[in-house]
């Protein structure tokens, strides 16, 4: 069973979901949270109220608060928040060595440097056999019990089929996948496309709207995708059409959320004050829309919802100025 | 006897070489003949057969020939034979290849290279006196700027295998590198040199026993390059110091490696293995990339040129080029002492094969400074192992590690500067121009000065900030330099070497003379998005005149022949309809006005008067 031991760093909704999934796959899990007492109550009465709710854990999940503890385990999966992501690739690197193989499982591009995730643990870590996890998996979901399918991509087939031995059972299908910036892309790219999506629904456009809206917005996550490095054909999986299809249907959606207030008209401080948090999407469209302008790619989505960030742009002129560009081949 | 650097491995060479050659035999025989599949050896045979038949057909010479047939012998055999046949078959031809490929090291030779290749680089220089030459030597060594980890790495020499990895833009690199190792004090390094380069015999002489091995690149089966990796793998795994130029050949467009030829490189995975795996002393193999800059690169004509036509798609090959002519060497070499900066080479952070920063105690340190097991990396199941498909992935993401070292090391020099302000400034104005079309314009587009300072300026201005970033490296006196010293040190060097200069000044303008050289030379600042950057402009493409300054004069020139030739026909009252060939028009003449100063100057007239005075 040693193989099959499993650490995952990260007690929110998505990291404590993955550590329940592992158990269930009948892996030894130990998962690292930060505070004692979400130890406890995962130890002691198999809850984490606060991000899974009066859900019960599967009992084999072992909660820990000391990173150092995962030393022991040969897959070790990051599902933290992109802003703190680097603070714990650092201390993780204190416990790892070049055997280690480590899959993060988080979205978005850190603030500031632009980088993808996994590029972050290149620059802190000494870890090499590096993946991604993404997929169409919304927490609430998997914790009641249905099914889901998610895809691992790395460069390292060692590092796929591991992390398929550790979490993949009759609830979760892992798909494999090389392109490693592909997948991180594409999940920070969706998150743009929830924010227009939430936008077509609050400005009160039907189906039509959304659909037409969302094949384009496709598109444009391809041709920019490519121009990071991604290969195009990602996009249409599980990571990337996938991820778009779940985000932009979830009303939980924060990225969603918020751009649904943004169609009703509402400035976007205003949004993020009775909000509570920051939307991933709000970071991410600044730094895409960037990228865009700087290496001259046609990006009318990203860009109009950058205009109604910024509030450049109003609610009534956007879809009118989008639909008036000039028209060429699919 | 030659002074032995400490970390020498090379000096035992020459002892161990019957046991080195055996090794391989041995090995790729295992490799090839100890499988279940009884098919592999034939179809490697097969494979050798299929190359090598098509490569004698295309060779007219009588040994070709006679290859050709011993081929063809084989091939016809192949079928019929057992598998000992085969095998021996196999056996002989890897027992030739390996004889061929393993080099040899002489101490006396290095010895006296060490010593003496200042002088016969000055004597080919033909300065004269031999006090002259040793000046002109010490020229050299002031003009070159040699600089980067040396300690660590003279440290590492005792305690590691290194691997030296320098970017590659000329045939001169490896005697550059070779210079520089012995004037540094480093050991001196085993590597692959093209048999090519074998063809000049001074070349040869010192390559082949200063630890060269050959390597043919017109053999493309199989089962040579397996020798050929197994060959690299052993001497690595027996530690000696060695030099691979991982972009493959010569940067044929001048730009910084992006993808790297992974290869060679790749048979330092399981060396490494097995040095682990024996707990060998000094068991790292170190990777240090070495980037090399020129103001000027001795073959950029053919390279380039060759660079254009594959990628219009015509494949050929250049079989003499600059390199290749001593005399063409010796005016390089003679125009590099009189300039400035005229080369750099940066011995970068040494790495281990993970691209982990090694210190001179050839420990591992990942980014954050912390020591790092380099055996954790090769261990499968708490053994260290090889595993093909990981090492493939190491050595890519090795690969792309370098690349980066090679970007951040490679140094600008005043050439590279003046060859990208002038040339993105007179492509802005034809941006929608294909590119072979837009070549064509050679010495045909002029700027002002003025415009291109300013594009001078605001480049190096950019150039600094990257470098006060640690992402490239700047000529020394580019603080000090104003943009005019900038243009007017690259209009300096230019004018020496190339057949035709790449830029010419012409008053308050500047001729884009050779477009070709200056696309060359400004690819050297691709890969850093230096347009993305720079302050966006509208004027980015003004200033560029169409119709060169000198090309006026051959205008008018042309312009003035035909009048000359009418006012003539006037004076003679006859009629000059068209132009003819000069004989005719002159046959025309003949009769009334012999031109006996034109037949002075030409022998050949006197046959014609002969054959006139016959008719």
């Amino acid at each position: 069973m040693s193989e099959r031991r499993i650490g995952v760093v990260g007690g929110g909704s998505w990291g404590t979901t993955l550590a329940h999934l592992a158990a269930v796959a009948g892996s030894e899990v130990l998962l690292r949270v930060r505070r004692a007492a979400v130890r406890d109550r995962i130890n002691g009465e198999h809850i984490s109220p606060d991000y899974t709710g009066q859900v019960r854990l599967h009992p084999c999940v072992v909660a820990t608060t000391d990173l150092a503890a995962l030393r022991n385990c040969p897959l070790i999966v990051m599902a933290v928040p992109s802003q703190v992501f680097r603070g714990v690739a650092t201390e993780l690197g204190d416990h790892i060595d070049g055997a280690h193989l480590v899959v993060h499982a988080t979205k978005g591009l850190e603030r500031g440097s632009d980088l993808r995730m996994s590029e972050v643990l290149m620059q802190e870590t000494c870890a090499r056999k590096i993946g991604v996890l993404a997929g169409p998996n919304l927490s609430a979901e998997i914790l009641a019990g249905e099914p889901a399918a998610t895809v691992v991509a790395s460069r390292f087939d060692e590092v796929i089929e591991a992390t398929r031995a550790a979490l993949a059972s009759t609830l979760f299908r892992i798909y494999g996948n090389r392109d490693v910036a592909g997948v991180e892309v594409a999940g920070a790219l969706k998150n743009v496309i929830a924010l227009a999506s939430g936008f077509v629904e609050g400005i009160g456009l039907g189906i039509n709207a959304r659909a037409g809206m969302l094949t384009r917005a496709m598109a444009e996550m391809a041709r920019l995708g490519a121009e990071l490095g991604a290969d195009e054909r990602t996009f249409s999986g599980l990571a990337g059409i996938g991820d778009l299809i779940a985000t932009c249907s979830s009303p939980l959606s924060r990225n969603f959320t918020v751009g649904m207030e943004l169609g009703r008209g509402r400035s976007l401080s205003e949004i993020l004050r009775t909000l509570g948090h920051v939307a991933e999407g709000v970071h991410t469209t600044r730094v895409i829309h960037r990228f865009a302008r700087r290496r001259r790619i046609d990006a009318p989505i990203t860009s109009a919802v950058n205009g109604l960030l910024d509030g450049t742009v109003s609610a009534d002129e956007v879809v009118p100025a989008l639909m008036t560009r000039v028209v060429g081949h699919e | 006897m030659a002074k032995r650097p400490p970390g020498s491995r090379l000096f035992d060479f020459n002892d161990e070489r019957a046991a080195i050659i055996a090794d391989v035999e041995r090995r790729v025989m295992r490799a090839v003949a100890d499988t279940d599949d009884r098919g592999a050896l034939e179809r490697l045979l097969n494979d050798a057969v299929f190359h090598e038949v098509a490569r004698y057909r295309a060779s007219p010479s009588r040994s070709g020939r006679r290859q050709l047939a011993r081929w063809l012998a084989l091939r016809r055999q192949l079928p019929r034979r057992d598998r000992h046949w085969i095998e021996t078959q196999a056996w002989k031809l890897v027992r030739h290849h390996t004889r061929d490929i393993a080099g040899n090291f002489n101490p006396r030779v290095y010895g006296f290279a060490a010593r003496t290749i200042p002088l016969v680089l000055a004597a080919l220089l033909n300065a004269g006196s031999l006090d002259r030459k040793l000046k002109m030597f010490r020229g050299l060594a002031a003009r070159a700027s040699l600089g980067g980890e040396i300690d660590t790495i003279r440290a590492l020499a005792t305690k590691a295998t290194l691997v030296y990895v320098p970017s590659h833009s000329s045939n001169l690199d490896s005697l550059v590198v070779g210079w520089a190792l012995s004037a540094l004090g480093l050991p001196p390094v085993t590597y692959g040199a093209g048999k090519n380069l074998f063809s000049n015999r001074v070349f040869t002489f010192f390559m082949h026993n200063l630890g060269a091995y050959r390597v043919d690149r017109r053999l493309r089966f199989a089962l040579y390059k397996e020798v050929l990796k197994i060959y690299s793998q052993v001497l690595l795994e027996r530690g000696y110091h060695s030099l691979f130029f991982p972009g493959g050949t010569r940067s044929r467009d001048n730009r910084i490696e992006q993808h790297l030829k992974l290869g060679l490189l790749g048979t330092a995975f399981p060396a490494q293995a097995a040095r682990l795996r024996q707990n060998t002393p000094g068991a790292p193999i170190v990777i240090v990339p070495a980037t090399l800059s020129y103001a000027l690169v001795l073959e950029a004509e053919t390279l380039i040129n060759e660079h254009l036509k594959r990628e219009g798609q015509q494949r050929f090959i250049i079989t003499d080029d600059e390199s290749s002519r001593l005399g063409r060497i010796a005016s390089f070499l003679f125009h590099l002492l009189r300039i400035d900066s005229s080369f750099h080479l940066h011995f970068g952070q040494p790495i281990d094969l993970l691209g982990n920063e090694v210190d001179a105690h050839g420990v591992s340190h990942d980014p954050r400074g912390r020591p790092v097991d380099l055996a954790s990396y090769f261990r499968v199941a708490g053994e260290v192992d090889v595993d093909p498909a990981r090492d493939q992935e190491y050595t890519r993401l090795l690969g792309e590690r370098i690349t980066e070292i090679f970007h951040r090391d490679n140094t600008v020099l005043p050439t590279h500067i003046l060859a990208r302000a002038l040339f993105q400034r007179v492509r802005q104005r034809f941006c929608d121009e294909d590119l072979y079309r837009f070549l064509r314009r050679d010495g045909t587009l002029s700027v002002e000065r003025e415009r291109i300072e300013e594009d001078v300026a605001a480049l190096r201005d950019l150039l600094r900030r990257l470098r006060d970033a640690g992402r490239v490296r700047l000529y020394g006196q580019a603080d000090g330099d104003s943009a005019a010293a900038v243009v007017d040190k690259a209009i300096q060097i230019f004018g020496g070497h190339h057949t035709r200069t790449a830029v010419r000044a012409d008053g308050s303008r500047l001729l884009a003379a050779d477009l070709r050289l200056l696309l060359f030379y400004q690819n050297r600042l691709e890969g850093y998005r230096l347009e993305e950057q720079l302050p966006q402009r509208d004027d980015a493409a003004s200033g560029v005149l169409i119709g060169a300054p000198g090309d006026l004069d051959t205008a008018i020139a042309m312009r003035e022949i035909p009048r000359r030739l009418r006012r003539i026909a006037r004076a003679e009252d006859a009629e000059v309809p068209e132009i003819m060939s000069r004989r005719r028009w002159r046959r025309e003449r003949e009769p009334d006005e012999p031109d006996a100063e034109l037949r002075e100057s030409k022998p050949s007239a006197a046959v014609e008067r002969e054959a006139e005075g016959r008719s």
